[in-house]
Formats: structure tokens, C-alpha cells, sequence
């Protein structure tokens, strides 16, 4: 009798080699566009605050929510193209397209912005598809996506307007923004190509910039392919007085939730006094790329 | 009161006043915002579904539900009355809110009755029962194959889908959650 953890590995087995097969193409891609590949630490004294994701504890640690603080150390110490494939952990979050440890792939690039980065994003996928599956035309579910389709950008005002049944500000003011974005947005976005969806409320910033034009509005987007939210992509905040009041900002959103209270990141800190260049990044969900590249309908299909 | 935290499968609920349970549950984490949680909901009255997402500021009702080990005593008419051997009260449940059950419900057997708010909703009764087949048509000689169904009837009217070989007389047993054929009982006489 074969214990049922054993069964499952054995089942997987054909998805692990694409799984395989499509992160070797992505770091090669990366490789060959010259960018370094880094490894930073796993654990940390403290995770770099954000108002809705919690990190687990490891003894008197914590695992990572995302490799953010290094990269941006390695940036600020002069390391111009950089990234890193590892794991990245969130507590409380499972499901289809959730677990609690989860792949990351997380680039910068110095000099560029959030929209340098949509061709980059593009070819990077177009020669991840290619390798893999030999063609750009994938099927996902029941939807035939072509990934060498131009890239719809679907700014979220227009699209709160066209589907929400209210305004942008209205469903942000309201905290109907998730809702509305997962019911009546996400439902009606194009689902023959990608799409990058665009302007999002300065609430959901995180540590990207403001839009130059518009100081309620992030400058970032996030790519969604076949429904799923894949990628998010910002022009990072790098003046320092801004940092500082975000940090601020988050750290008394987190208290008056009931989050956990984090210790000062040091190395974020540290790259903030150094001096963070102008410079954009990625961070992207490979378990679903993944999920998209073998038509898997839940995490649990492609990962151990 | 729930938290959206506390939400997952099997989980029962109260929302407007009404009972459900989870029967599916998703997580979403859109855009950098907060969490969601996807739900589909069965109605503990009247089995309707319904689908509801819930934000982290929404809170959610513990509905008082409690269930009962009750013995069925006797008919009363279109009442059913149950007895409850800890308290000896009598409690009367109408023909209405029981449904099939009452073709399966045995004297001085035990179930489960399901309360909300004092009102008995839902009703476990043990999973087989045997029962006598009043009438059916005869099959054909040596037909022995399972997958092909005629009607038979019991005697307090039930009418459910048998196998050929099964002959008036019987005893077959019956699966109470369904409603349905399980399986012929060899009685000796």
C-alpha cells in the first residue's frame, strides 16, 4: 500500500518536469539579458512592513514575505540588474491560488520605470511559452490565450466605471475595493491575451511610487493572464522622505488593525540612507505561470 | 460572532437571520488589498445555495443551532410526534418539515433532529432501514442484472426504483440520506 503523500508526488511527476523545464527558461532568459542572479537571506529579524500580508515566524525570525529589502540593499550598493527565484512565505494565505510558501521570482532594473518593464515582461513570457510548450498560444481552461497578442492596458477608473456600478474612489472609500476587483472587474477583463491592469488606488501602493500626474494614483501595474493575477510591477519609491512617511504610514495602519508590530528593517534602512536609485521591479507568482504553462487549475497541481 | 478568519467547509453560519452551512470555500487576495473569502452557502431550512464573499470587515453571525438525540414515539395525524428519553418532553414535528423521512421513521428508534432557535429544521434518522416490498411487477426469470430498475412500492406508499430480481416480500434496505435502493436483505424465514 503506498502512503497517499507518496501517490500524490507520483501523479505530479509529468507537471514537475515542466514545472522544471519552464523555471530553467525563465533564469536563462534573465541570464542572457544579463542580469545577475542573487540569493538573499530566507530569515530576518524583520519582515518590511506592508498592510495586508503577515509574515511567519521562524524562532526569533521571521521568513520573508518577499526578497524586497536585499534587492533594494543590492541596488542601492550599485547592482544595477538583479534577480532571485526562491521561496517567499504569507501567513494565512491558502487556497487555489494561495499557499503559505510560495515561488517568487523578483527582478529591478536601475534607470527604469514600471512601463520600461511591460516588453521586457512580455518577451521574458514569450520565451518561457516558447521553450516549454513550443508555441505562444496557450489553452487555459476553456479560454485560448495568445501571449504575443498586444497587451491590453486596461486603466482600473475606466474599468470601475464601465463595470462596478460605482467610481474607483467610491469602492476604494467604501472598502469595496477587493470585492468589486475580484467580482466585477477581474470577470470582464479580456481573456484572449494578457492584460495589464493599471491605477491603482495610492492605498494599494505598497512601496511603489505615486503616479507623476496623479498623487491618488500608484504608479504600478499587474499583469492577468487567463484571470489570474500573475505579476505586479512598480516604479519604486526611492526619495527618502517619502520612504520614511510610507513606513510610518503602514506601521500605524498595522497597530490599528491588530497586526503583529515589526522591528525597524535594518537593511531597508540602510539602503534607504544609501540611497535607493531611480529603478523599477517585478515580482512575479512563478507557481502560477507555472499553473498557467501546464492548464493546472490549482497550486497544489504543480508544486510539492 | 464569526471573524472572516474562522470561515472554512463545513463551518454553520447565520446570515439575516437564517442558517447555512459552507460548502465550498475559497481564498482571494486581489491587488495588494486584503483578503477575501469566496463562500458558497447552504440554506440549513430549505437546502437553497447561494454564493457570498466576505471582506475582513465583515462580521458574521453564530446561528444557535442545537441537536437534539430524539426517539420517534407515534403519528398524529400529519404530526410526528418525538420523544426525548432525557427530559421526557414530547416534541411535534409536522409532516411538512420532515419530507421522505416519514416513509423511513421506525417506532422507538433513535435520530437526530436539528434545532435553530428552538425549531426543529432538519432531521438524521439512522442511514438504512429495512423495509417490506407491498407491491412490484414480477421480473423476468433469471434476470439478475443491478443496473436495470423497476418501480416497487412499499406499504405505506413510497414508491422507489428496484432491481429486476427483487420480488414483492422482500426486505431491502434502504439508504435514508437518498431515498434510494441499497440493497436486498436475505431474510430467513
Amino acid at each position: 500500500m503506498t502512503d497517499s503523500s507518496i501517490r500524490r508526488l507520483s501523479k505530479l511527476k509529468e507537471r514537475i518536469v515542466l514545472r522544471s523545464r519552464i523555471i530553467g527558461a525563465v533564469r536563462n532568459f534573465f541570464i542572457e539579458n544579463s542580469f545577475l542572479e542573487v540569493e538573499t537571506p530566507l530569515r530576518d529579524k524583520s519582515p518590511l512592513p506592508e498592510v495586508n500580508i503577515e509574515a511567519l515566524c521562524s524562532e526569533n525570525l521571521f521568513l520573508r514575505t518577499s526578497p524586497e529589502p536585499y534587492l533594494k540593499a543590492l541596488l542601492s550598493a550599485g547592482y544595477e540588474k538583479i534577480f532571485e527565484i526562491g521561496p517567499c512565505f504569507r501567513k494565512n494565505e491558502s487556497g487555489r491560488l494561495h499557499r503559505e510558501e510560495f515561488t517568487m521570482l523578483e527582478w529591478y532594473q536601475a534607470g527604469a520605470s514600471s512601463r520600461d518593464l511591460i516588453p521586457f515582461t512580455k518577451k521574458m513570457l514569450l520565451h518561457a511559452a516558447k521553450k516549454t510548450t513550443g508555441t505562444t498560444k496557450i489553452q487555459y481552461k476553456d479560454r485560448l490565450i495568445d501571449l504575443d497578442a498586444e497587451w491590453e492596458i486596461v486603466k482600473l477608473k475606466d474599468a470601475f466605471a464601465k463595470f462596478a456600478g460605482r467610481s474607483l474612489a467610491e469602492s476604494t472609500n467604501g472598502n469595496f475595493f477587493e470585492l468589486d476587483l475580484l467580482e466585477k472587474i477581474e470577470p470582464n477583463l479580456p481573456n484572449d491575451r494578457p492584460v495589464i491592469l493599471s491605477g491603482y488606488p495610492a492605498k494599494f501602493r505598497a512601496y511603489s511610487a505615486l503616479s507623476a500626474d496623479d498623487p491618488e494614483i500608484a504608479d504600478r501595474w499587474e499583469l492577468y493572464i487567463g484571470g489570474m493575477e500573475i505579476a505586479n510591477t512598480c516604479t519604486e519609491l526611492v526619495e527618502k522622505g517619502a520612504i520614511e512617511e510610507t513606513l510610518r504610514i503602514f506601521a500605524d495602519e498595522r497597530k490599528s488593525k491588530g497586526m503583529k508590530e515589526y522591528p525597524e528593517n535594518q537593511i531597508f534602512r540602510d539602503a534607504v540612507a544609501a540611497g535607493i536609485p531611480k529603478s523599477a521591479g517585478c515580482a512575479l507568482g512563478l507557481d502560477r505561470l507555472v499553473m498557467l504553462l501546464t492548464n493546472s487549475h490549482s497550486i497544489e497541481d504543480i508544486k510539492i | 460572532m464569526f471573524a472572516v478568519s474562522d470561515l472554512r467547509k463545513g463551518l454553520k453560519v447565520e446570515l439575516e437571520g437564517q442558517p447555512y452551512v459552507i460548502t465550498d470555500f475559497e481564498f482571494y487576495k486581489p491587488g495588494k488589498g486584503a483578503a477575501l473569502y469566496k463562500c458558497r452557502l447552504k440554506s440549513l431550512i430549505n437546502g437553497s445555495t447561494m454564493e457570498r464573499t466576505f471582506r475582513p470587515v465583515d462580521k458574521i453571525g453564530t446561528p444557535d443551532l442545537e441537536e437534539r438525540e430524539l426517539m420517534f414515539s407515534y403519528q398524529d395525524g400529519d404530526i410526528y410526534v418525538f420523544s426525548d428519553n432525557d427530559t421526557y418532553e414530547e416534541i411535534r414535528i409536522s409532516r411538512e418539515k420532515l419530507g421522505n423521512n416519514i416513509y423511513f421513521l421506525i417506532e422507538n428508534a433513535e435520530c437526530k433532529v436539528l434545532f435553530h432557535k428552538g425549531q426543529p429544521i432538519d432531521i438524521a434518522l439512522q442511514v438504512f432501514v429495512e423495509k417490506k416490498i407491498a407491491y412490484t411487477e414480477p421480473g423476468a426469470r433469471g434476470d439478475t442484472a443491478t443496473n436495470v430498475m423497476k418501480s416497487a412500492k412499499l406499504d405505506n406508499g413510497y414508491e422507489l426504483n428496484v432491481p429486476l430480481f427483487i420480488n414483492e416480500g422482500d426486505t431491502i434496505k434502504i439508504d435514508t440520506r437518498t431515498g434510494l435502493y441499497s440493497e436486498r436483505v436475505n431474510k430467513k424465514a
